[in-house]
């Protein structure tokens, strides 16, 4: 069964609301609540809060219901501020968990392994707890699954928040679908600009688990060939002053020192492929980092799906 | 109601087991499950081997039943490669880790916070699943609960592995207790040669959640004065050839530099106090390293407990 418009639409906004009140934290939750609230009918809104919003090491998730009572969303969001291509690419090319992956255990075996930045981030969410009930994340769907004998849930997020979300839903799927047998559990994972985040064991696995899943990728945002393509990234804006060695030579450095083993350790879930778009090219020539950004923005995303619809 | 010499003899093993084969992974529950049968009956043993060993991110953990059949532990790792105080006090006084505290969640709230590094580690720790089942250290442990209606668990580690036994410990009651609603659930945090691991709200929060808890210190171990105690660290061995500076310059420097915030960032668990005994001080001056490693092992804290209780 293939994603709908509504599940799209939905999750773009929903993605969107990680980035509520970054800095005034005090606000968040009463900023995210009047936000669900405006999510228009045709995403099945409005949506309310069901849990969290949640916050550990700048990993931040919430758990939504829509309107018809029928669909759960869980949304990450992974930085702490709608983090700037820019400062992607320096805090990860300087980062080394990047360069090293560690086994999935969800399940376990066959040599699948995920990087161990993001791994650390699903460890965060396997901590994260709502404030007021202190429920966890697991045992927050396992009540759901006892009231309802069911669970449809959409998992998403945008940027690193994507990148999570294909984590956090084959965890979830695992406990529920493999683990505890439940029948009823229908999952889908909807990413926006998100990154690779294992080797070609994981998008396999992603891939037969998910097969009704979907990647919403921008053809000018940088941040979804981190780090299987970024070969790509060196020429995917002109000259001049676009190019990557203009916006700074040691980034072009350091991206062609490590494309290739960066390439042959991450491999893109590529089934379904991912619906593409091409964003904003300037028309005059601008700053390498004002397109990046630009192009990364959930703006931007949401501006293709409410084009779409 | 007092830790009794059995758990206390009982914890030491189970602590010093985690640091088997800390290389080669294959042979590892076999040989844990091997160590584990030869903790003596005075001790509760022979122990058997329940769920795990799990290890994510060199953090390791293991639950063992006893031969009673009613008590369990989950025994923590320290640091891989049984690490040598030595690497401790690089690795961490040049970590930021260390300087930066997050809010603690079990529960939240009422400003308690814990070192991000011992955060992280709590955060694999409940990650963490058993090799056979895939099952979460939670769930297992509920498992026990329905089964039986009760839980007896002694939580251990030795090192940055009593550390986190203590967080997991808390972690554990804010769970099964406090929001799971069990009444029957008894833990016991038993720990030996641990850093502070949070700030005073922390400490009052595990003091009261865990009137029955043991901490066993060397006073010539320096692990266990970080990092509320740096202060003391510098004096620890005398001259020549063995106080810190003689050690390192560069690492004299952090500590006099960092003490002071440190000190008011990190508060210790006080009650009920620690149990102290004097280790190795060599008659002739020796090397602040050396001293300083004999002085941090399991080995001399298992001495100790061995002498103390009576139990070989």
């Amino acid at each position: 069964m293939p994603i709908t418009p509504a599940q799209k639409c939905a999750s773009v906004d929903l993605a969107a609301l990680t980035y509520s009140a970054e800095t005034n934290t005090a606000n968040r939750e009463v900023e995210i609540r009047a936000r669900l609230a405006e999510i228009p009918a045709k995403a099945n809104g409005p949506w309310t809060m069901v849990w969290g919003p949640g916050e550990v090491e700048g990993i931040v998730a919430y758990i939504a219901l829509c309107k018809d009572r029928t669909t759960y969303a869980m949304v990450l969001g992974g930085s702490a501020h709608q983090i700037k291509a820019h400062e992607f690419i320096y805090d990860w090319l300087l980062n080394r968990e990047m360069f090293r992956q560690v086994p999935w255990r969800f399940p376990s075996g066959n040599a699948v392994k995920v990087s161990a930045g993001m791994h650390e981030a699903l460890a965060y969410v396997c901590m994260l707890t709502d404030r007021t009930t202190q429920t966890g994340v697991l045992d927050y769907f396992r009540a759901v699954v006892a009231g309802n004998g069911s669970l449809h849930l959409l998992v998403t997020g945008h940027g690193l928040g994507g990148a999570l979300s294909q984590l956090v839903a084959q965890w979830l799927r695992y406990q529920f679908v493999d683990l505890d047998e439940q029948p009823d559990i229908n999952i889908l994972p909807l990413t926006f600009g998100a990154p690779t985040i294992g080797n070609q064991q994981f998008a396999m696995l992603f891939e037969r688990t998910f097969p009704t899943n979907y990647a919403l990728v921008n053809t000018l945002d940088i941040v979804p060939m981190a780090w299987w393509n970024l070969d790509r990234i060196q020429r995917m804006y002109p000259r001049p002053s676009q190019s990557i060695a203009e916006f700074g030579v040691s980034i072009a450095g350091l991206l062609a020192l490590y494309k290739d083993s960066l390439a042959a350790a991450y491999k893109p879930v590529i089934a379904p492929p991912p619906e593409m778009f091409s964003g904003w090219m300037p028309s005059q020539p601008n700053k390498f980092e004002h397109t990046m950004f630009e192009n990364h923005a959930i703006a931007t995303y949401k501006e293709h799906i409410t084009l779409a619809m | 109601m007092a830790v009794t010499p059995a758990q206390k003899r009982a914890a030491v093993d189970l602590a010093a087991i985690t640091y088997t084969d800390e290389v080669n992974t294959a042979t590892r529950a076999r040989d844990i499950q091997a160590a584990l049968a030869k903790i003596p009956a005075g001790a509760n043993g022979p122990w058997t081997l329940a769920w795990g060993p799990g290890e994510v991110a060199g953090i390791l953990a293991y639950v063992a039943r006893a031969a009673d059949k009613k008590t369990y532990g989950l025994a923590f790792r320290g640091t891989l490669g049984e690490i040598s105080a030595h690497d401790f006090v690089y690795n961490w006084a040049l970590n930021g880790d260390t300087f930066k505290q997050v809010p603690w969640l079990y529960p939240q709230g009422a400003d308690v916070k814990v070192s991000t590094g011992m955060n992280r580690a709590l955060a694999y720790a409940i990650m963490l699943t058993d090799p056979t089942t895939n099952r979460h250290l939670l769930d297992y442990v509920r498992g026990l609960i329905r089964a039986s209606g009760t839980l007896r668990l002694l939580v251990t580690g030795h090192s940055l592995g009593g550390a986190l036994a203590q967080l997991a410990s808390q972690w554990l009651y804010n769970r099964l207790v406090e929001v799971d609603k069990n009444e029957e659930v008894y833990i016991t945090p038993i720990t030996f040669a641990a850093p502070t691991t949070g700030n005073q709200q922390f400490a009052t929060l595990f003091e009261t959640t865990f009137p029955t808890n043991y901490a066993l210190v060397n006073t010539l171990d320096v692990i266990p004065r970080a990092w509320a105690d740096l202060d003391g660290l510098q004096h620890l061995y005398p001259s020549p050839g063995q106080t810190v500076a003689e050690f390192g310059a560069g690492v004299a420097a952090l500590l006099a530099t960092f003490k002071d915030s440190l000190a008011l960032a990190y508060k210790p668990v006080t009650r009920p106090p620690t149990d102290t005994f004097t280790g190795w001080m060599p008659q002739h001056p020796d090397k602040f390293e050396h001293t300083l490693s004999e002085n941090h092992t399991i080995a001399i804290y298992k001495g100790h407990v061995v002498a103390e209780t009576g139990i070989a």
